[in-house]
């Protein structure tokens, strides 16, 4: 039974009927198939929300390991890691009934530890972003020297001081954004598009072999 | 369910959409008979692609291991799913190479429903080269965000100093940051997104990259195999469709016949 | 640095520590001496500004905070001189975040900035903001670009209550509210794509005016919807930001962060311009790259 339910068809045929409802719901303004689509979508919502705890024993396999293992440097980050899920989640079980949880164990350590954290990471980019520019823009050819100049003339016209270097960097920038970017934008828009959609007909056709064949090895 | 049924149901906007549509699954399938027929159509080389050997060779050389982030997409579900499923597509073909020469793989993601994908693919690519006790699931890093993956990746690059790093999918701010982190220990990297935001950014820290819709080419790229190559010829017909509306549209409007605007408001 | 390397190759392979601690120092000066150059207004600003500007009292505006904590540098200050006309307007907002769970602390920082706004339970004197009355918050709701539709579709469908657990149908403010087609414009400041999901849920489908404050490299990606008619502005990162306060005749935080953008942009030009320097300097003398 098991080795039936693993058969790539079953898959494929299901891709096939939500991929064909989901368009047909887009498309056409028939009540049931959209209520069915939303149905579809509430559903995947959900899954997606329980593959949490799947990431969370995924990663507790290598955390465990290395606890058990005490992984040079690292086995102590991985008891960190475990304490941080376990004092929060003990300390909001008793409000687990309630729509939100407010209990501030729970909440402190998301708003006060992790959101600083992840701003601090976040503001480091700029330093990257200015490490890499020095190290990328090379006048190397004609390519990368008219991406240079017009990288330079938005960066200027992105600051003010771009107006006080020259009065015409602004209309200069103004062009580059409006004009310039455009096309191209919209064409890597349209063809990342036309991607997705022959991808997906690839993945219901089972003509993309490397993700349709799932399950077909067995065990 | 007659036509004219169907006009009346159709959303209103929507019909040009649909009528694209029908042209890609023609294309599309046009393009499978074609090559059923033994002429399958020739396809451009993609450099990312064909410098994942190199970069997997390079990682066999220096005895050093190969890391793989399919970046953060949300959720299958989510509309950028694709992304990470074609990315899933290409990490196969990666865990074959690293497979194939014994080079240590870590993969670090941030998406918890991908991981029985993920899990399965990177199985089988083992298998397929005949060393399924090679595989181990600890090779799947989660990390339950975007910041988490990124510290993580960034920890990875740091102790591990790989030889060849892939960042391939649905990529945000972590691009330029895990991407010049990893151009700092010397590693090859091959990039790649359809987020268009962040094209600039990999295209300064990566030695190779994808570009928008070649990440969703890429395994029938690497595949070879003309059957798959087939169906990326529709892509480009409906290409020439759609460029043939522009220049229309761009001839006609000017002189006041407004059959193309119509038809894409309908 | 190895032995025999010229000054240029040198300068070319210059430890990034020595840049970030070049940005770093010139990232701070501004803060000890102000450069307080003038600013002008882009078309886009102009644009939204103009827009907001034919709005009145009757008139419901969606604010979606589409980012998080890490990016209020760049996005908060547009964010809140947006909420601010908004207010001298006397327009209705409604206040939601789809994609950013730590959006209650923006909320917070929001308020904290804007007087106006009062909390629930909070009195509200001639001049304010009544919650509930005048604008509602209804905190994070998962789900994405699906979520961002149904809202489109049916607000009803997708929020039993607000955030603070008050029904929905006992709120004032959203009595007469129900879709897409009851909301005159949605500003959603980003970092990400959600300005597509409001163009492609909203606008294309309901025709709902949409503008964005995103990030400064978000700016590119969405001139091509504005220029499509589909989006009736948009700023761009904290310049944009800084126009507007201007604009609207508050200056805030944006204008002060204008000086860091000018040394910071300033010297990342000035650094390219080195790094070409040498380059050139050692391709010239016959050097390996």
């Amino acid at each position: 039974m098991s080795s039936v339910l693993r058969r790539p068809e079953i898959f494929m045929f299901i891709a096939g009927v939500v991929m064909g409802l989901t368009l047909f719901g887009y498309f056409f303004n028939v009540p049931q198939v959209i209520d069915l689509v939303t149905w579809f979508q509430t559903f995947a919502t959900h899954v997606s929300f329980f593959a949490v705890w799947l990431g969370f024993l995924t990663a507790a396999r290598i955390h465990i390991y290395n606890i058990q293992r005490r992984t040079p440097g690292v086995w102590y980050f991985s008891i960190v890691m475990f304490l941080s899920c376990l004092i929060p989640f003990l300390a909001a079980l008793p409000e687990i009934a309630k729509p939100s949880i407010e209990t501030p164990i729970y909440t402190w350590p998301f708003n006060w530890v992790y959101t600083p954290l992840g701003a601090a990471l976040y503001a480091t980019t700029g330093f990257y972003i200015f490490s890499a520019a020095y190290r990328a823009f090379r006048a190397r050819s004609l390519e990368a020297t008219i991406l240079l100049v017009a990288g330079c003339l938005v960066m200027l016209g992105n600051a003010p001081i771009g107006e006080v270097i020259w009065n015409q960097i602004p209309t200069i920038n103004d062009w580059l954004q409006m004009t310039g970017q455009t096309p191209g934008m919209r064409a890597l828009n349209i063809t990342a598009a036309l991607g997705i959609v022959y991808f997906g007909l690839r993945v219901a056709i089972g003509a993309e072999k490397r993700v349709t064949t799932f399950g077909a090895g067995g065990g | 369910m007659n036509t004219l049924y169907l006009e009346q149901i159709l959303f209103a906007g929507r019909g040009s959409s649909l009528v694209v549509l029908i042209l890609l699954v023609v294309f599309f399938f046009i393009g499978l008979r074609l090559a059923k027929m033994g002429r399958p159509p020739k396809m451009r080389r993609l450099p990312a692609m064909d410098a994942i050997d190199e970069a997997i060779g390079r990682a066999a050389e220096m005895g050093k291991p190969a890391l793989y982030t399919p970046g953060i997409t949300g959720s299958l579900a989510s509309e950028q799913g694709p992304q990470m499923v074609a990315s899933i597509t290409i990490l196969s073909y990666v865990a074959e190479g690293c497979a194939r020469y014994d080079v240590p793989l870590i993969v670090d993601f941030a998406q918890g429903d991908a991981i029985p994908l993920m899990d399965e693919t990177l199985r089988l690519a083992y298998l397929k080269q005949g060393k399924p006790e090679k595989y181990d699931p600890k090779m799947l890093n989660y990390f339950p965000g975007q910041s988490p993956m990124v510290t993580g990746i960034l920890g990875h690059l740091q102790r591990l100093r790989p030889a060849a790093f892939f960042m391939i999918g649905g990529l945000y701010y972590e691009s330029v940051v895990i991407g010049e982190a990893a151009n700092f220990v010397g590693a090859m990297t091959i990039g790649g997104t359809a987020n268009t935001h962040q094209l600039p950014f990999i295209i300064a820290v990566c030695d190779y990259v994808l570009i928008g819709e070649e990440i969703y080419a890429a395994s029938a790229y690497l595949s070879k195999d003309p059957y798959q190559i087939a169906t990326i010829a529709g892509e480009d017909w409906i290409k020439f469709v759609l460029m043939a509306l522009l220049l229309l549209g761009f001839i006609l409007e000017p002189l006041g016949i407004k059959y193309i605007s119509s038809f894409l408001r309908w | 640095m190895g032995e025999g390397q010229t000054i240029w190759e040198k300068m070319g392979a210059i430890d990034r520590r020595i840049l970030y601690w070049a940005l770093f120092i010139s990232l701070a000066l501004p803060y000890i001496k102000p450069l307080g150059l003038p600013v002008s207004i882009a078309e886009t600003s102009y644009a939204l500004y103009n827009y907001i500007n034919t709005l009145g009292p009757n008139d419901v505006v969606v604010m979606s905070i589409e980012f998080g904590v890490s990016a209020w540098s760049e996005c908060l200050p547009g964010f809140v001189a947006v909420s601010k006309h908004l207010v001298q307007r006397g327009v209705k907002i409604i206040y939601w975040c789809v994609g950013y769970t730590d959006c209650d602390l923006t909320m917070e920082a929001v308020m904290a900035r804007i007087p106006q706004l009062k909390g629930p339970g909070q009195p509200a004197g001639p001049g304010d903001y009544k919650y509930g009355v005048d604008w509602v918050y209804f905190g994070y709701i998962a789900g994405g670009e699906t979520t961002v539709a149904q809202l489109a579709d049916n607000i009803r469908n997708v929020l039993r209550t607000d955030k603070y657990g008050t029904p929905i149908d006992e709120i004032p403010l959203m009595k007469n509210v129900n879709s897409a087609r009851d909301i005159k414009l949605v500003v959603d400041s980003t970092t990400g794509d959600y300005g597509d999901y409001y163009v492609r849920q909203w606008r294309m489908r309901y025709g709902t005016a949409v503008a964005e404050i995103g990030i400064a490299m978000n700016y590119s990606t969405f001139i091509p919807y504005y220029q499509a008619g589909l989006a009736v502005g948009a700023l761009k990162g904290i310049r944009g930001a800084a126009e507007y306060e201007k604009l609207i005749g508050e200056f805030g935080e944006a204008t002060i962060s204008l000086d860091a953008l000018n040394i910071s942009h300033l010297l990342v030009i000035i650094a390219i311009i080195f790094a070409n320097i040498s380059y050139f300097m050692t391709r010239r003398k016959g050097g390996v790259r």
